[in-house]
């Protein structure tokens, strides 16, 4: 179903190893790998091609591969977006290190030696698969945090094990959204937008970005809903913000090096309108119910305007030829 | 030579073609080739490390040639590197010594054997 072609990055100081992962990744179907045998090249490689999948051992002579993966998800290279899968080989790596990739969300970790079949599997369900990730500010600012010198006390590896835990019950939160009907009945709370499981672009890089906006989106009304503190609406609307800022920026990239030039137009076309109602979004005061409100609707009509055919697809219902 | 180490094969080719998924004559040939290119260069590292007591190059030299002994399937230099690296990280010298004074000769006859290996790749190619 998805018709994109995928650029993987494997890196690793062990040259017999970087080619394994490089002829494993390059076998993948719909993929294309690179290959580095150090940061500074992977960096190179991440700065210029549009990279959509690393993989990185953790232990590397020279910058670490902890270190390349912080700055891939705090944003810093122009080509790749930060949000990208991260496979980690992590060995015996120092429990340390290993902490702070969960703190970057790391979508995975794998010891070696691994089998070509396995990571092939690995490749291919973080590809399809979505993990989320935060803006590329919360990184970082974690690098910065992270890298700063350590206080005596080490009250920051207390922050570390507070930020983990956050986020699971964030997640746990998300799964069990349910509430009950008047007969006592488990009904399953819809968000205010919501991204069908089966829903597709074709392009995994929208599909997330698309499913991020509608999870941001679904938070900020929320929020506003429930009457919370304005710093909280405030906080909502400036990630759901960011959200539709780094989906249009992502198209505007896939843009230049996709074909079917169709949807691309038809996209871009929504995502103007899309644009046009965030900047409104982030201008409104929140203390005008009204405003919001009638703004909130016009982001749900926008919403059920954008998720449906032609731009958006079934993958249960329909074939791939559908698409073109 | 430690127990631990002597119960693995020295060299498991079928460990090679699960790992890579492949068992072309081409593949096992670029797989062995690569790892005799690749390999002298960490054990001489885990060698001179060991010689100067430096515990940190050693683990890392180690951990390096135990993913690609485990890769091709040179079980026993793969679990002797990977008590060596623990060993190092352990700083623990004794276990240490006791794996290093057999290294060399493990090293030695997974060489001979990759060769024989080699040889009958490229016979079979003629």
């Amino acid at each position: 179903m998805l018709l994109k072609n995928f650029n993987v990055l494997v890196l690793d100081d062990v040259i017999l190893m970087c080619d394994f992962l490089y002829g494993v990744a390059n076998k993948v179907p719909g993929c294309k790998a690179f290959k580095a045998l150090d940061a500074k090249t992977a960096s190179e490689i991440l700065e210029h091609e549009t990279i959509d999948l690393l993989i990185t051992d953790i232990e590397l002579r020279g910058p670490s591969g902890l270190d390349l993966l912080s700055r891939v998800r705090a944003g810093v290279f122009s080509a790749t977006a930060h949000d990208i899968p991260i496979i980690v080989f992590s060995g015996n790596a120092y429990r340390e290190l290993i902490q702070q990739c969960i703190l970057f969300d790391v979508n995975d970790f794998l010891a070696k030696p691994v089998s070509a079949v396995q990571l092939s599997k690995k490749i291919q369900h973080h590809l399809q698969h979505e993990k989320l990730i935060q803006p590329a500010t919360h990184y970082a600012e974690m690098k910065q945090r992270l890298e700063a010198p350590k206080e005596p006390n080490d009250e920051e590896g207390q922050h570390r094990f507070r930020v983990a835990i956050v986020r699971e019950l964030e997640q746990k939160a998300e799964q069990e959204e349910q509430e009950l009907d008047e007969q006592g009945n488990k009904v399953e709370k819809r968000d205010f937008l919501h991204w069908p499981d089966d829903a597709t672009t074709g392009y995994f890089q929208l599909d997330r970005r698309l499913k991020n906006l509608a999870y941001n989106l679904s938070c900020f009304h929320n929020v506003f809903i429930n009457n919370c503190k304005t710093v909280a609406i405030d906080a909502e609307r400036k990630r759901a913000c960011a959200a539709a800022d780094y989906l249009i920026h992502i198209a505007k990239t896939m843009q230049q090096r996709e074909q079917r030039p169709e949807f691309w137009s038809m996209l871009q076309q929504r995502l103007q309108k899309l644009q046009a109602l965030m900047a409104e979004l982030a201008e409104v005061n929140v203390k005008h119910h009204k405003q919001v409100l009638a703004l909130l609707k016009k982001l749900a009509y926008w919403w059920m305007q954008t998720c449906n055919r032609p731009l958006i697809n079934r993958t249960e219902t329909e074939d791939e030829s559908s698409l073109h | 030579m430690s127990p631990v180490c002597t119960e693995h094969p020295i060299l498991d080719l079928t460990v090679l073609i699960e790992m890579y998924g492949d068992d072309s004559r081409e593949t096992i040939h670029n797989a062995l080739s690569g790892f005799m290119q690749s390999a002298p260069k960490y054990i001489n590292t885990i060698l001179d490390a060991s010689a100067n007591q430096q515990l940190a190059a050693l683990a890392s030299a180690a951990h390096s040639v135990k993913s690609i002994a485990a890769l091709i399937g040179a079980n026993q230099l793969a679990e002797m590197c990977r008590q060596l690296e623990e060993s190092a990280r352990m700083a623990e010298w004794q276990r240490l010594a006791s794996i290093l004074q057999t290294l060399p000769e493990s090293w030695l006859r997974l060489q001979q054997q990759l060769g024989e290996q080699l040889q009958q790749l490229e016979r079979s190619d003629g």
